[in-house]
């Protein structure tokens, strides 16, 4: 087997952990945000792959014309997913702007430095 | 009882119905005070289905509820047996317990003009917790796990009013849950390829056909990662404790008691119904790996419970512990002929539900009155509020197992399962938890009863009603069942069967 046969599957893979790479290795918590959007994105390649057929067209079917078509239900599913993935970054951001207003940074490093701060100063 | 009449077919979709109207119109019709009322009487209604739902399940069987009348396998099916009913309503029951002690505990830390809100993703959490049992189809599974985790991150985030790292607590949730789920959604998506099919019941027909092959196994590898961070199995667990200990008190108390249990009831339906096949439910790996971090997390949770210097974090780690029974029981649950795992199992869950959603509303009276519940604070505290004090010991020696708690029943069983099953080393793992449960509930002790009081002229008389009645609630449910267990093991032993049968 051509191993480019399983392009999109490699590829998948690879946003994947580029997307979970920037999730660990950032400080910044905006751009682990971005790393996380990165990393649902590639699911969304492994499902639109799902429904991929060589030479195949819409899923319209018409009266008397035999044509194959791609399998629209993963296609469909991953609009679902897509609206998850757009909803979980709305909290996410969401969730950095109040981390903003409390401490004044989006940096994971400081973040953690004024709660430890804040501990010894009320121990 | 049978006051729906003609709606009665209707009992699984309207489970989840009502809380979700009920969740979204609760920002437009309900503002202010008025939001606790319509929430309550959302919940009232939930419990009652699902309440019904049981009853008519344990005397007519499953029900099948293909959604918008869809012919199956192809439309979405709600699909409820034993388990599923017995899960939703340990989720709308505790729902409604904490609704009630809701409506004190949040006055104090979720700031008026969110009331509205709070509500709304409140009732939302336990729409997308009673969803993801009680549906029949994967990818809605899927869906539904989405909208309890996305309610429950602004949950807990809701808690910076009083602790502002209840927002890096939301955050580090948010990041690994999202993975969790991410790798749930592959999972989905890999057995979808390989059958053609979402459905479970079809799944399961469609997988038993097969050979297992690198999709299917792969599949089981996300599965398993994916849910062991959303059950918070050992060493999947680091989000939990910040999370438990700095949500608004109620919310720790419902997430506690139902969200990783929730995590436990995919796991057990992944791998007990849809990835079931004739060479055996879960393979020789899966076993290995789900009963070692379940002994890991007995081990780990309850010696790390015992370091902790606040009541939160002690019943946070406690349950990283609690929930390593619970998937112990359900790792070996398959190779014990006797399904005496697989009923203690069930049993913990319900029993821990209980004890532990009861003690989280204790640590947040604590909280209410002392501002606080860091030991150093709490010393003397059993003579000043005997009734929270007496409820945190009477839930402690229940995770002890002490006979006469519900907890005792549900090791009793898990303990013959082990037996059963020819596993005396992990038995000797759960007595060690029970040992090292017995050293942190001491602690407590310890402090709130035999040290001096400290002055901090604080008030520290006994809480509210309002919120004693729902601790107690709970903590005397746990009580009752250890003394009147028949019924409840009758349900779970009759639940781990219809699950065990699925194998053959």
């Amino acid at each position: 087997m051509n191993p480019l046969d399983l392009f999109n599957h490699w590829a998948f893979v690879i946003i994947m952990m580029v997307g979970l790479y920037a999730i660990i290795s950032r400080n910044n918590l905006v751009k682990k945000v971005l790393g996380l959007g990165l990393f649902q994105t590639g699911i969304f390649l492994m499902y639109i792959t799902l429904g991929f057929k060589h030479g195949a067209g819409a899923p319209i079917l018409q009266q008397g014309v035999e044509a194959t078509y791609a399998n629209p239900l993963p296609h469909v599913l991953i609009l679902t997913a897509i609206v998850v993935s757009l909803s979980t970054m709305a909290v996410a951001l969401a969730i950095v702007i109040g981390i903003r207003e409390e401490y004044g940074t989006v940096e994971a490093d400081e973040v953690a430095r004024l709660d430890s701060e804040a501990q010894e100063a009320g121990s | 009882m049978n006051f729906l009449g003609a709606w009665s077919h209707h009992l699984p979709v309207l489970l989840v119905l009502i809380p979700l109207i009920g969740g979204v119109l609760s920002p437009i019709v309900a503002r202010g005070s008025r939001g606790w009322a319509w929430a309550f009487l959302t919940m009232v209604a939930t419990a009652t289905v699902a309440l019904e739902l049981l009853l008519r399940i344990r005397s007519s069987g499953p029900i099948s509820y293909p959604l918008g009348g869809w012919n199956l396998p192809f439309g979405i099916e709600l699909y409820v047996d034993l388990l599923s009913a017995i899960i939703a309503l340990v989720v709308a029951g505790v729902g409604l317990v904490v609704t009630f002690y809701a409506r004190t505990s949040v006055r104090f830390e979720i700031p008026d003009d969110r009331f509205g809100f709070f509500w709304s993703l409140w009732l939302l959490a336990i729409t997308g917790l009673i969803g993801i049992v009680i549906t029949g189809d994967a990818f809605n599974l899927y869906v539904m796990l989405e909208i309890s985790s996305l309610t429950i991150y602004g949950l807990i985030a809701m808690g910076r009013m009083r602790d502002r790292r209840a927002l890096t607590a939301a955050f580090n949730y948010l990041i690994l849950g999202s993975i969790g789920a991410a790798f749930i959604l592959i999972a989905i998506g890999l057995l979808y390829s390989e059958t053609g099919t979402l459905n479970m019941a079809d799944l399961h027909r469609r997988l038993s056909a097969i050979e297992a092959n690198a999709t299917i196994r792969s599949a089981r590898a996300f599965l398993l990662a994916g849910l062991g961070l959303k059950m918070a199995l050992f060493p999947l667990h680091l989000w939990m404790p910040a999370a438990y200990s700095r949500a608004p008190s109620a919310v720790a108390g419902l997430l506690a008691a139902t969200a990783t249990k929730v995590g436990i009831y995919m796991a057990m339906r992944f791998f007990y119904t849809v990835l079931a096949t004739d060479e055996g439910i879960l393979t020789a790996p899966n076993v290995l790996i789900l009963s070692g971090c379940a002994g890991a997390a007995i081990v780990f949770g309850s010696a790390t419970a015992a370091r902790q210097r606040s009541l939160s974090l002690l019943l946070a780690f406690s349950s990283v512990a609690q929930i390593g029974y619970i998937v112990l029981g359900m790792a070996i649950g398959h190779s014990d002929p006797t399904g005496y795992a697989m009923t203690g199992s069930i049993l913990h869950i319900i029993s821990h539900a209980l004890m532990k959603g009861g003690l989280f509303l204790c640590a947040g009276i604590f909280i209410w009155r002392l501002g606080t519940n860091d030991f150093d604070q709490l010393a003397g505290i059993g003579r000043r509020m005997p009734w929270t004090s007496a409820a945190v010991v009477a839930g402690g020696l229940g995770l002890i197992g002490v006979p006469g708690t519900a907890g005792f029943i549900s090791k009793l069983y898990l303990l013959r399962g082990l037996f059963e099953s020819g596993h005396p080393l992990l038995a000797v793992l759960v007595l060690t938890g029970s040992v090292l449960a017995a050293i942190y509930t001491w602690r407590f002790v310890e402090i709130a009863y035999l040290k001096p009081p400290v002055e901090n002229g604080l008030d520290h008389s006994e809480a509210p009603l309002g919120m004693l009645i729902p601790t107690w609630i709970l903590i005397g449910a746990s009580l009752v069942i250890g003394f009147y267990p028949g019924p409840i093991i009758e349900i779970a032993s009759e639940a781990a069967s219809t699950l065990l049968g699925g194998s053959g």
